[in-house]
């Protein structure tokens, strides 16, 4: 049985259905970020009304997840799901009924980015331990060559390149993701 | 860069030494971002050295603006002679001027490895690109000794001595490919 953490989307949907509490616990974890980035970031909800939202969210996809069509789409389903309750979640604390389209200005923008970091944090997960390590060092730790270097046993001058080829893999992960994925 | 050239020639306390040196680490990733641009046929992986180029020109202007800070803090505080205030401040100072060479010395790296990797029309950037880098690095170097007032014996200055012979290594390799 393939390890939940590298597990696809479609593959954790499914073990949720068969009641796998530990496949539920791990598409609460893979997409918490993103639903609490959703609220605080692309529609500034407050600390506070993002928590209730994201309860929400996980609440109404553990009722609902019978009723996906598609288990590959669950990211943008779990998106819609959170974009709604956002939206309802701002106009229950507006006096005057806001206006959808002023509501979604600059949302869309968010959206790609944090399915971007998404995809990103899912092609990570997915490369060999070296080139995970590596280029968590770099781009997320911001550690120098040598610094990297010294902790991996490696030559300075050699960092460089084995950056490259792992940002390479990265990069045919994300694309193989990008033809599988749907358009929901 | 116009805009810098002009704040740093003006009479202000900053920006100084430390942006200048910035500029030129930065100057030394943008050529490394052109050649790897202009060498995707050849260089399958051109895109790694666009993404770590993009990445330590980032940290470089970060740095920069720390660097402006703690030397505004430094200068003030020697000028007053306020002897707590310099043992605080000089310290970071140090540590900021470290951090410049750093970059710099992993952009000498960088521009050497695109140097063996990318067109070979292009090469002769990329010597340039090294030593630009290797002046930032040793520019960050002699800072580090200005803010620890000459202390040889500090571990900060023998870290920035090793960067320098890393950036001056990567320069010099280059240079004796023509």
């Amino acid at each position: 049985m393939t390890a939940l953490s590298t597990a696809t989307d479609a593959g954790l949907v499914a073990r949720c259905r068969e009641g796998d509490d530990d496949a539920w616990e791990e598409l609460v974890r893979r997409f918490s970020r993103y639903v609490l980035a959703i609220a605080q970031q692309a529609y500034r909800l407050s600390p506070a009304d993002a928590e209730d939202v994201f309860q929400e969210v996980f609440a109404r996809t553990y009722e609902r997840l019978g009723d996906l069509r598609n288990d590959d789409a669950v990211r943008p389903w779990i998106a819609q799901l959170t974009r709604r309750l956002c939206i309802d979640r701002i106009r229950a604390g507006s006096r005057e009924s806001a206006d959808p389209e002023a509501l979604e200005a600059g949302v869309d923008d968010s959206l790609d980015r944090l399915d971007e970091a998404l995809s990103v944090q899912e092609a990570m997960l997915a490369m060999p331990d070296n080139c995970r390590d590596i280029l968590d060092r770099f781009f997320r730790r911001d550690e120098s060559y040598a610094v990297i270097g010294t902790a991996l046993g490696l030559p300075s001058g050699t960092i460089a390149s084995r950056i490259s080829r792992c940002l390479g893999k990265l990069r045919d992960q994300l694309e193989g993701r990008e033809h599988a994925r749907p358009t929901s | 860069m116009e805009r810098l050239l002009t704040r740093v020639s003006s009479a202000e306390r900053t920006p100084a030494a430390g942006s200048a040196a910035t500029a030129a680490a930065a100057l030394s990733a943008a050529l490394v971002t052109k050649v790897a641009r202009r060498s995707r046929e050849v260089w399958p992986e051109a895109g790694g050295a666009i993404a770590q180029a993009a990445a330590l020109d980032s940290r470089l202007w970060v740095n920069a603006a720390a660097l402006e800070m703690s030397y505004e803090a430094a200068t003030e505080a020697l000028e007053t002679s306020n002897q707590p205030r310099i043992a605080e401040t000089l310290p970071q100072a140090a540590e900021d001027s470290l951090e410049l060479a750093r970059i710099a010395a992993d952009l000498a790296e960088l521009a050497l490895e695109a140097g063996h990797r990318c067109d070979q029309a292009h090469h002769a950037d990329m010597t340039v690109a090294a030593v630009l880098a290797e002046a930032a690095a040793r520019a960050g170097s002699l800072l580090v000794a200005v803010n620890l007032l000459s202390r040889t014996d500090d571990s900060r200055s023998s870290e920035a001595r090793l960067l320098v012979a890393r950036a001056e290594s990567a320069a010099e390799t280059l240079a004796s490919e023509r």
